[in-house]
């Protein structure tokens, strides 16, 4: 997964209508500012434009590129890209990828890297709004395994990174959320996270929750079917012991808090979101959610209540 | 990164080939992407796998790097695996043809080749049940 930044729209006063262009733009200048946090190591020597994926194996459709030649986006690059991308037609913008490709250097060691912007909107729903990653190569096999290889490394590439960005509001889009993960991506994925930032404690309780439904047993998914997952998070923030429970369990699987204007999560070892997950999930979620009327209660009683009422004739 | 080994989609490959031999012997540029298996069945096909922790989609990628330069080199690849613990949330995009050996599908429909080549998608589950069966 890498590193993996959602953005959402800005719902503030000022501007509720920003037209497709303007929201790329944005999209598309916050992706270049990522690269240029990590310009140190992200050698960057080529942008490409794509339509529907990023490879013609699977169906994308490639609307344009350009070589560059200071291994990092210059503001004229910036200004290059926007330009192609402004000669798009809307449907071809609306579903447009960009990618910044080069190498990852360090320590000696150079890997393929690329920071992908998604403004197709099934493409962005899959790998976020913008993503930072390394292919595999050697013993590394995710950007993650070289920004955690060293206490200072992590500290200059995760949580400067989180300083800068956590507060990311242009406007027209803020930030959403921010992980740093290992595997496969999503909320599903919840147990492969290291650091992720969020706009609040609730956002990470219903990730946990839809992480549990979408692993979990069918009996776990039958039994959650009626309620929604807002619902449940609510119920049991409103509940005090969980919240003591829910920083018990921060405490002994070393996560660490750490408020951005949001809040960010910073497992300290690999396994700290894993075993957190199961705290969680096995000790709180699933006696709460087994203590629940089932769905086949509840649907009874909508027949009962139905074939019981009078008043209908 | 998955630990796995071929896939014994036509039974168990006689020729295995890793990254390092592909290098060596094959003479792939250790600069691109390379997937991590290169095999041959019994029954005369040679397969490219990769078995991936992170994405499909750059599973997909470092297959396409490895046959295009397999085939500049003269190889032979006739068909393309991907492992996976999961398919996570990419499961979106993808669907998977059980009937004819998890055949990789977008979601149009459309089969998924790599330079010409087939993919088939596999995560430990169906190994197993695949053994079970006696398919394997």
């Amino acid at each position: 997964m890498g590193l993996s930044i959602t953005l959402e729209r800005h719902r503030g006063t000022e501007r509720e209508f920003v037209s497709i262009s303007d929201q790329i733009r944005s999209r598309v200048g916050f992706g270049i500012k990522v690269s240029r946090f990590y310009e140190a190591h992200f050698r960057v020597k080529r942008m490409e434009i794509w339509k529907y994926a990023t490879l013609k194996e699977l169906e994308g459709i490639p609307l344009g590129g350009l070589e560059l030649s200071e291994n990092f986006v210059t503001r004229d690059n910036e200004e290059q890209l926007l330009t192609k991308l402004g000669e798009l037609t809307v449907v071809d913008l609306f579903f447009s990828i960009v990618r910044l490709l080069g190498t990852w250097e360090n320590d000696g060691l150079s890997h393929e890297a690329y920071v992908s912007i998604s403004n197709s909107p099934s493409w962005a729903r899959v790998y976020g709004d913008v993503e930072v990653n390394v292919y595999p190569k050697g013993s590394i096999a995710d950007i993650v395994d070289i920004f955690y290889a060293s206490k200072t490394m992590k500290e200059r590439l995760v949580d400067f990174f989180l300083d800068s960005f956590g507060g990311f509001d242009d406007g027209i889009f803020k930030v959403k959320g921010i992980y740093f993960a290992l595997g496969v991506p999503a909320a599903e994925d919840f147990d492969l996270w290291r650091t992720a930032f969020m706009s609040s404690e609730t956002k990470l309780l219903e990730d946990a929750i839809t992480a549990m439904k979408a692993t979990g047993d069918e009996d776990i998914r039958r039994w959650l079917s009626p309620y929604s997952v807002a619902f449940l998070v609510r119920n049991l923030r409103e509940t005090p012991r969980f919240e003591t429970t829910l920083h018990k369990f921060f405490e002994e699987n070393r996560i660490f808090e750490k408020e951005i204007g949001s809040v960010g999560y910073i497992g300290e070892r690999p396994e700290s979101f894993r075993e957190f997950f199961t705290d969680l999930t096995e000790k709180v979620l699933k006696p709460v959610i087994r203590s629940l009327p089932p769905e086949t209660d509840i649907a009874s009683r909508i027949r009962n209540t139905v074939e019981r009422q009078t008043t209908l004739g | 990164m998955l630990d796995e080994p071929p896939v014994p989609l036509h039974g168990d490959p006689d020729e295995v080939y890793d990254k390092q031999d592909m290098i060596a012997k094959f003479g792939l540029d250790p600069d691109q992407k390379i997937a991590d298996w290169y095999f041959h069945y019994t029954n005369c096909l040679f397969a490219v796998q990769e078995s991936k922790g992170g994405y499909l989609r750059d599973g997909i990628a470092q297959l396409e790097s490895t046959i295009l330069q397999l085939k500049q080199k003269g190889r032979k690849v006739h068909l393309a695996v991907v492992f996976m613990e999961r398919l996570g949330r990419e499961k979106q995009l993808y669907d998977i043809d059980r009937d004819r050996d998890n055949t990789l599908l977008r979601k149009s429909g459309k089969e998924v080749k790599v330079e010409g080549v087939g993919v088939h998608f596999f995560v430990r589950n169906d190994i197993r049940e695949l053994r079970a069966r006696g398919r394997l």
